[in-house]
């Protein structure tokens, strides 16, 4: 038996199991629906953007192809956190929590190879969908318009880099945490709120936070503005003599680009090197 | 052929396993015994990569699965505890991906699914997804993923449970059939009289430390107390089980009703022979002298009460 199966049996090497495991997790996104729901959320979004102009009697047909983008992207932001939450929060915890991992890893297949395809799957699915976005903003564009902004590729290149960094985070925290709702959450809110909180307050108390991630994915919008716009600060009169500043700051495309890339190299090696030290007792 | 050398694992202060040691051959089925929390389901995860050791090495034919568990585990097919599937796939699904993981060729996993459906009676379910089966259908098939590559080591973590009867009877008889194949099967187990019907060996630990490890042959003669039926023909008078409680090593009797009596009995094999002929010397004619619970079970009970 054991002789037949030398012959037969030749183990896949690591990059050979990659892609392996990256089918099987595309398949669960597709079947669990969260992939139907996600561009299902990103036709709805992009329809009411779309025509909620003409049920109010305006159009774009004055618009130019720059701020017709403009319009659209600021939502490119929102759709990342949403597919880093469905498609990368649960993606290890879930192994845990729901036990499937005692039927994995027992496998011959190393930790950092499964954690490579399911990141790579969590990517192609969250990549599906901000492509799928912007790709009908595109077509959109061209036909209110007539053209595409010159900065749209680069501004779909830094939501990529965004998603990058996003689901990066969401998987550290999926490999921190035990449980699969309270890593969904921890990640919607750390990036729907918590960090732009973060942000807000930092222009209040002009301060500019170069290293928040959200701040640095401002970047998906700014880009398309031409020219790129510039850190300014407003005076308020409060009355009684006491008067509020309150800034305004752009990241810098460069430095954006930087903290993006930090955080998802930083975030990927950490949950990589928790999840191959993570125990499956209990 | 599995080694644990040395083998300890701690989660904080407790020792789930401690300097564990052991040598299962290459074709043999050795059970693993012990009461829960014993260790045993900890050694078996150090064995299948699911968690670290603290100290020791366990090798699968040679390579350290702590180490190395890519190479150490190719030719393993572990069942530890009962698996969750993923619900989403069916069972021809998951069947493939595991079978591809494994680098097993197409017409292989086509082929060897088949059978394995077969073996685990869910061939019927083959396109229905896994979500819907009940815990029993998940442990045939948690059996079947793990012969799925014809592998030479089996690692069983309570293989018949969540199993009815039936089941029950049916992996046994995979079991058996799979050591007639010269496969090498660990498995661990509660129930004894399964450990004793399908194992050459056994291994019995406690507190993560090993008691025993030998033939069930061996193990059977370890125990030196056992529980003995007596029947005679005509009632068995009070004064002459008095008289029967002060035989030396005898440990204590039961009335089951006016002519029926078990007796725990500590002494060999060559004793009890004396044993019957003091109790026929009272008077009472005896018409049925058995030994009555298992062997494996006495000695288990012997060994886990002296470890505690």
């Amino acid at each position: 038996m054991t002789e037949e199966l030398k012959v037969t049996h030749t183990m896949p090497s690591d990059s050979e199991q990659i892609p392996v495991v990256w089918r099987y997790e595309l398949l669960k996104y597709l079947r669990s629906k969260r992939l139907v729901a996600s561009l299902a959320i990103v036709a709805l979004v992009v329809s009411l953007l779309y025509l909620l102009p003409f049920a109010f009697g305006d159009s774009y047909e004055d618009t130019s192809s720059e701020d017709f983008a403009t319009t659209f992207m600021g939502f490119a932001s929102i759709l990342v956190i949403i597919c880093a939450t469905f498609f990368g929060a649960d993606s290890i915890v879930s192994e845990f929590q729901n036990r499937t991992g005692y039927l994995i890893l027992p496998n011959p297949i190393k930790r950092s190879t499964l954690f490579l395809g399911k990141f790579l799957a969590s990517m192609t699915a969250g990549a599906i969908v901000i492509g799928l976005f912007y790709a009908l903003t595109a077509i959109l564009s061209l036909v209110s318009t007539g053209g595409i902004d010159a900065d749209f590729g680069l501004s779909f290149a830094f939501c990529i880099e965004y998603l990058l960094a996003a689901m990066a985070i969401a998987y550290l925290i999926g490999t921190i945490l035990k449980g699969s709702t309270g890593a969904i959450v921890l990640t919607f809110f750390l990036l729907f709120m918590i960090l732009p909180i973060v942000d807000a307050v930092s222009m209040v108390a002009d301060v500019e936070i170069d290293g928040s991630l959200t701040y640095a994915a401002g970047v998906i919008t700014y880009i398309l503005m031409d020219p790129y716009p510039v850190d300014n600060s407003t005076s308020m009169d409060m009355g009684q003599g006491q008067g509020l500043t309150f800034s305004v700051f752009y990241p810098d495309p460069g430095i954006a680009a930087l903290v993006m890339f930090v955080y998802a190299v930083v975030a990927l090696a950490f949950s990589m090197v928790l999840f191959k030290r993570k125990q499956l007792a209990g | 052929m599995i080694e644990l050398q040395n083998l300890s694992k701690s989660f904080g202060p407790i020792k789930a396993v401690s300097d564990l040691s052991l040598t299962v051959e290459k074709g043999t089925t050795v059970g693993f015994l012990g009461p829960n929390g014993a260790g045993k389901t900890t050694a078996i995860k150090i064995l299948t990569n699911m968690i670290s050791a603290t100290t020791g090495r366990a090798l699968l034919n040679g390579i350290d699965v702590i180490s190395h568990p890519k190479n150490a585990l190719a030719h393993v097919g572990a069942v530890v505890e009962t698996p969750e599937f993923y619900p989403y796939l069916n069972p021809v699904e998951t069947l493939a991906y595991l079978g591809r993981i494994r680098g097993m060729k197409p017409n292989d996993i086509k082929t060897r699914t088949n059978d394995i459906l077969d073996m685990v009676k869910l061939a019927e379910w083959r396109s229905t997804r896994i979500g819907k089966f009940s815990k029993g259908m998940k442990q045939r098939l948690a059996i079947g993923q793990a012969l799925l590559h014809e592998p030479d080591i089996l690692i069983l973590d309570e293989p018949t449970s969540g199993l009815d009867p039936r089941g029950m009877v049916e992996v046994r008889e995979i079991i058996r059939s799979l050591k007639k194949q010269n496969y090498t099967i660990f498995m661990s187990s509660h129930l004894l009289g399964e450990v004793q019907d399908t194992c050459d060996r056994a291994a019995l630990i406690d507190h993560g430390k090993l008691l025993v490890h030998d033939s069930i042959d061996n193990l059977k003669n370890l125990s030196k107390v056992s529980k003995i039926e007596i029947t005679s023909f005509g009632p068995i008078e009070d004064a002459k089980v008095a008289k029967m409680q002060s035989i030396p090593n005898m440990r204590g009797i039961d009335r089951v009703n006016h002519s029926t009596l078990v007796m725990t009995y500590e002494g060999s094999m060559e004793s009890r022979a004396e044993l019957l002929a003091e109790i026929q010397s009272l008077g009472i004619r005896v018409t049925g002298f058995s030994p009555v619970g298992l062997p494996l079970e006495m000695m288990y009970m012997d060994l886990v009460k002296e470890s505690r």
